[in-house]
């Protein structure tokens, strides 16, 4: 277990282990598709830097209370659909670490050991306790796309999260996914 | 006795149910959680299911929703035998669901399948879905069931026409692979729906009435109760685990639902509900008395 504070250096990044539960302090960015859209298809500007910068995959639901912005809800989304732009945001942009659900595909693996980066997973439903972990939000760009709009906020220990792709390639939840199907067609074969 | 107030209960319960099954996790889903925990023996396994009882323990302590994802609202509503409006029912169903998306700030999902514009308040066209159904066994009351699907689970759910040659081994064959296809994208320990026969639209409702189903309740016919303790099983030696990580506990438990087919049909579908198994009913007496259930 490991408390990790953004940004997150190289070293760090390759300090992790896959498989290694660690918890996260600090800025975090959240955007998902409408967001990453707007980023590499509209081309617009981003208002923020996000060399070595963690992102967090979701759409919180918020109010707006005199100019100052609260998160009711915030969790994680199926990181597969964000595949097209993962290269971008972190080959281009130096985006440190993402945190998502779900299996990224193959392709993704040299991504990440390209740009010496991690995935880490979080618990998916587990919205109680990322929005929990949320200390502030500092700043909230491109409003008109609501809940999908870019947030960054102030994270304290959010986690856990687990380090599903290395800064080698190693693709833990792909490790698991030869497994499962080798497991299938053995029931398969047995059944038949 | 005037009927208005009726549909007045009705609007009230149902923006109740669609805030209670965001934020309270049913006891039969919690307890096979719990024993999930205790019987899991991958390391990775145990942490998710633990951060998940976690997670479930914030929310009651902080009033905060368990999952973001407030879902499609659906409905099931099971009628006895009342002189009832279903326009007026649906009406009032609908208020229930904008009032609980406003007074929560609950976020909007629904939006239009190809301009992809929000409706802002959760209704539309066609949403809330309302499925209504008679059940006898209800006399003079009415149960209403909210069921807000998050789409992470119900995006992973499919639906197979197979030939009667195929069997039930054709239909473990397309369940297992439907839930390896699913892996840890749907979040897992999964509730997992089989609806088989029917046609081609009935076989994805039954899959979805048989989510609704308890845990720890059984098919009514032995062929059907024997699949679901078979599937239950192989489901569980997948090794696909808590949130993919690996393990024992794919599901927390397996319901099939079955109706005659046609000759020629043999019509399967899987309905795949994630470990949060969001779901509120109530029942409503004519007189306007309300219980809640699992309360």
């Amino acid at each position: 277990m490991k408390e990790l504070v953004t940004p997150l250096g190289e070293e760090t990044a390759e300090s992790l282990l896959l498989g290694e539960e660690v918890y996260l302090s600090g800025k975090i960015y959240i955007m998902r598709d409408a967001t990453l859209r707007r980023i590499f298809e509209e081309g617009a500007t981003l208002p923020v830097t996000l060399k070595d910068q963690v992102i967090f995959f979701g759409a919180p639901s918020f109010v707006k209370e005199n100019d100052e912005y609260r998160i009711l809800s915030v969790g994680v989304t199926t990181s597969q659909r964000m595949e097209k732009y993962i290269p971008r945001l972190l080959r281009e942009l130096g985006v440190r670490a993402i945190i998502g659900k779900g299996e990224l595909s193959e392709k993704m693996n040299q991504e990440f050991s390209g740009s010496r980066s991690v995935y880490l997973l979080f618990v998916g439903g587990a919205a109680a306790l990322a929005t929990s972990s949320i200390q502030r939000v500092n700043k909230v760009w491109w409003e008109d796309l609501k809940g999908e709009a870019l947030f960054e906020v102030e994270m304290k220990s959010l986690g856990p999260a687990f380090v599903a792709i290395d800064v080698n390639g190693n693709n833990l939840l792909l490790n698991n996914r030869n497994k499962v199907l080798e497991n299938l067609r053995s029931i398969m074969k047995e059944e038949e | 006795m005037s009927l208005d107030s009726f549909y007045e209960v009705v609007e009230q319960v149902s923006e109740t149910l669609y805030y209670k099954a965001l934020t309270v996790i049913p006891r039969d889903v919690i307890e096979r959680i719990r024993k999930a925990y205790e019987t899991e023996q991958s390391e990775l396994g145990r942490r998710v299911l633990d951060t998940i009882v976690k997670n479930i323990e914030t929310a009651t302590k902080r009033s905060l929703l368990v999952c973001q994802d407030t879902g499609t609202p659906v409905y099931s509503v099971e009628l006895g035998d009342l002189e009832l409006s279903l326009p007026k029912l649906r009406n009032s169903i609908t208020n229930g669901v904008r009032k609980a998306t406003l007074k929560y700030h609950l976020r909007p999902n629904m939006v239009h399948p190809l301009t992809r514009h929000n409706t802002g308040d959760n209704t539309g066209k066609n949403s809330p879905i309302i499925h209504f159904e008679i059940n006898d066994i209800l006399e003079n009351k009415i149960r209403i069931t909210a069921l807000p699907k998050g789409s992470g689970s119900e995006n992973m759910s499919s639906l197979k026409m197979l030939r009667p040659a195929d069997g039930i081994l054709g239909v473990k064959k397309f369940i297992l692979e439907s839930v390896v296809n699913a892996g840890g994208k749907g979040c897992p320990p999964y509730i997992v729906g089989v609806g088989i026969g029917g046609d081609f639209e009935l076989a994805p409702y039954l899959a979805k009435k048989a989510v609704i189903r308890p845990l720890g309740s059984k098919n009514t016919d032995y062929e059907g109760a024997r699949l679901e303790e078979e599937l239950f099983y192989l489901i569980n030696n997948l090794g696909i685990g808590p949130m993919g990580l690996g393990g024992k506990f794919t599901a927390l438990g397996v319901h099939v639902e079955m109706a005659e087919t046609h000759i020629s049909s043999l019509p399967v579908a899987i309905n795949i509900q994630c470990w949060r198994g969001e779901r509120a009913s109530a029942e409503i007496n004519f007189d306007k008395t309300v219980s809640y259930i699992g309360d």
